[in-house]
């Protein structure tokens, strides 16, 4: 039989009512609290019992001192006169439990109550969820740039994009919801105590709210994973279930060492400024470490469980190259190429494909390598493929410190007839062709990078293969 | 709109102060309240740690000494001024009283 258990934590800090009940009711079962933390809190089996709870609030107390405080043990000298005993700390919030049905309450003043409540709510609580509200935003910085500048494509470029910006619309709502929620609670419950009764009940809103969170949490998460594992994505899916865990390793040792400091007896100066260089330090380890994984085996660029490779003249090529590419360099120019390198990876998101191409030839052991890249975009909606040519003909000034713009990065149209297309547009820094093209059909979009000029059957030929028939 | 801060005294802020008239602890403070009134007001351990806390930072209380985790309160002269001024608009609430009901009417 279990020992011990855990159990989520939906409670508002404020919502002493809840805590006092649930815990009753846990009592009753035959679990007891024994440790209460931010998300989740541990219990430990007993005899069933009809255990009073109370709640009382220390503005001295956080996890960081060494112990209790001087006023927190001078509270539980006095609640233990009143027969209280002390079962967990939460945050600011004391909590103890009697067996007395007629023990005194802790709280006999309910203005005093209220005057102790938000004097620990302004010292976690409320900064706590103001700084988790800023992070949020963030994180979805560039959704929420995007929707600033009309950026159609720009906010729905990604899966990645559209989880943060999802995950971000639905944290900033429940932050406003959970603040909103206290401040009305206090101005009630103000209201109540002044007209000579007691605080108000914080009603179920808040519990509701955070399990909906906690599911909506993994409702998204499942769907960015499946979204990028049905697109292709399987490096991004990888590093995000990768990142998740050294996020939640990453919080269990930083908790561990506010307990080695504490345990230790280190001042809370000490404790918070340890704990804070380790976080800091083994966020950039782990974090680093994991992007140089991604990177060094290609995660995002198509290297994720590849290709066999070989090394000649300092170069990485293919033992076999895949076959997948729409069009490769051999089919453009014709000929036979003894070492090459293959890569093809997909972005986009559920509203726009995005999957992009590069090859990289030599020509048996001639002096120069050739090579290809090209990006194919399928828009679901014209909107987004109108969007998406905006941010590409858009021109792009290319400017150097303390020179200024050197010259213009842009695209301007030609004739698509050659191509078979719809549109067409050849890129140029200033005055000069760059060898990139732009190639635009209805529902389909083909940023074409040659490395080298193309005759007209090999524009043919390269449309042929790009376009939406192929 | 919120009352000023000690401007006028709660029930178990007045007994507080008036039990620091002599010097006393926690556990004796809730104890002299309830002989005090005779059980009529039962002061929390909780809504005692806070008051004790705010009658020292607005300096009405001093802590005088502890003894392990006891620790010992005294009134201070202000806290003496605030008590006076709740014990003179008391009993002017009284004398109020008197004048309009008379000495011997009970209440409805």
């Amino acid at each position: 039989m279990k020992e011990t258990k855990y159990g989520l934590c939906s409670l508002g800090l404020y919502d002493y009512r809840g805590v006092e009940e649930h815990l009753s009711a846990m009592a009753a079962q035959g679990w007891r609290l024994e440790k209460a933390g931010n998300t989740l809190w541990k219990y430990r089996r007993a005899e069933p019992a009809r255990l009073r709870y109370a709640v009382t609030y220390s503005d001295s107390a956080s996890r960081f001192n060494p112990g209790p405080t001087e006023g927190q043990r001078s509270l539980e000298e006095l609640c233990a006169a009143a027969g209280w005993e002390k079962a967990a700390d939460w945050d600011q919030a004391q909590i103890y439990s009697t067996a007395d049905p007629a023990a005194v309450p802790l709280e006999t003043d309910e203005a005093l109550r209220l005057e102790g409540i938000h004097r620990s709510m302004k010292k976690n609580f409320l900064p706590a969820n103001a700084v988790l509200l800023v992070l949020v935003l963030f994180v979805a910085r560039d959704f929420f740039l995007a929707l600033f500048t009309g950026d159609l494509y720009g906010m729905v470029e990604s899966n990645a994009r559209l989880f943060a910006a999802a995950m971000s619309v639905s944290t900033v709502c429940f932050e406003a919801y959970i603040l909103a929620g206290y401040f009305l609670w206090r101005r009630r419950s103000q209201r109540s105590v002044e007209d000579g009764g007691a605080c108000v009940p914080v009603g179920r809103g808040y519990r509701r709210a955070s399990l909906a969170m906690w599911i909506l949490l993994a409702l998204l998460t499942a769907a960015y994973l499946l979204a990028e594992l049905a697109g292709g994505g399987g490096g991004a899916a990888l590093y995000f279930v990768s990142y998740t865990a050294l996020f939640l390793l990453l919080g269990f040792l930083v908790r561990q060492t506010t307990a080695l400091m504490r345990k230790r007896k280190a001042s809370k100066t000490a404790n918070i400024a340890v704990t804070l260089a380790v976080d800091v330090v083994l966020a950039f380890a782990l974090v680093g470490g994991l992007t140089y994984t991604a990177l060094h085996y290609s995660w995002f660029t198509g290297g994720f469980g590849s290709q066999e490779s070989y090394e000649y003249r300092g170069r990485e090529w293919d033992v076999n190259p895949r076959q997948d590419l729409p069009l490769t360099l051999a089919e453009l120019t014709g000929e036979r190429y003894d070492h090459v390198c293959r890569r093809a990876y997909n972005s986009g998101s559920f509203f726009v494909a995005e999957r992009s191409y590069s090859e990289s030839a030599l020509l048996q052991d001639g002096p120069k390598f050739c090579g290809l890249d090209y990006t194919v975009y399928e828009p679901r909606f014209s909107a987004i493929q109108e969007s998406l040519l905006e941010d590409f003909l858009e021109d792009d000034p290319v400017d150097l410190p303390g020179i200024g713009t050197i010259f213009t990065s842009r695209y301007l149209p030609e004739d698509p007839a050659p191509w078979g297309a719809e549109a067409v547009y050849r890129h140029y820094y200033g005055e000069t062709p760059s060898g990139g093209w732009l190639l635009v059909w209805p529902g389909r979009v083909v940023e074409f990078n040659p490395h080298g000029p193309l005759t007209e059957v090999q524009r043919a030929a390269a449309a042929a293969r790009l376009g939406p028939e192929a | 709109m919120a009352r000023e801060k000690f401007q006028t005294l709660t029930e178990p802020m007045f007994y507080v102060l008036l039990s620091l008239r002599e010097e006393c602890c926690g556990t004796d403070i809730m104890a002299r309240v309830s002989a005090l009134t005779r059980g009529r007001v039962s002061l929390g351990p909780g809504t005692l740690y806070n008051l004790l806390d705010s009658f020292q930072q607005s300096e009405m209380i001093r802590e005088t000494g502890v003894s392990g985790r006891k620790r010992s309160y005294r009134i201070t002269d202000k806290g003496r001024e605030t008590l006076e001024a709740e014990y003179r608009r008391l009993l002017a609430l009284t004398e109020d009283y008197k004048a309009c009901v008379g000495e011997e009417r009970p209440l409805p």
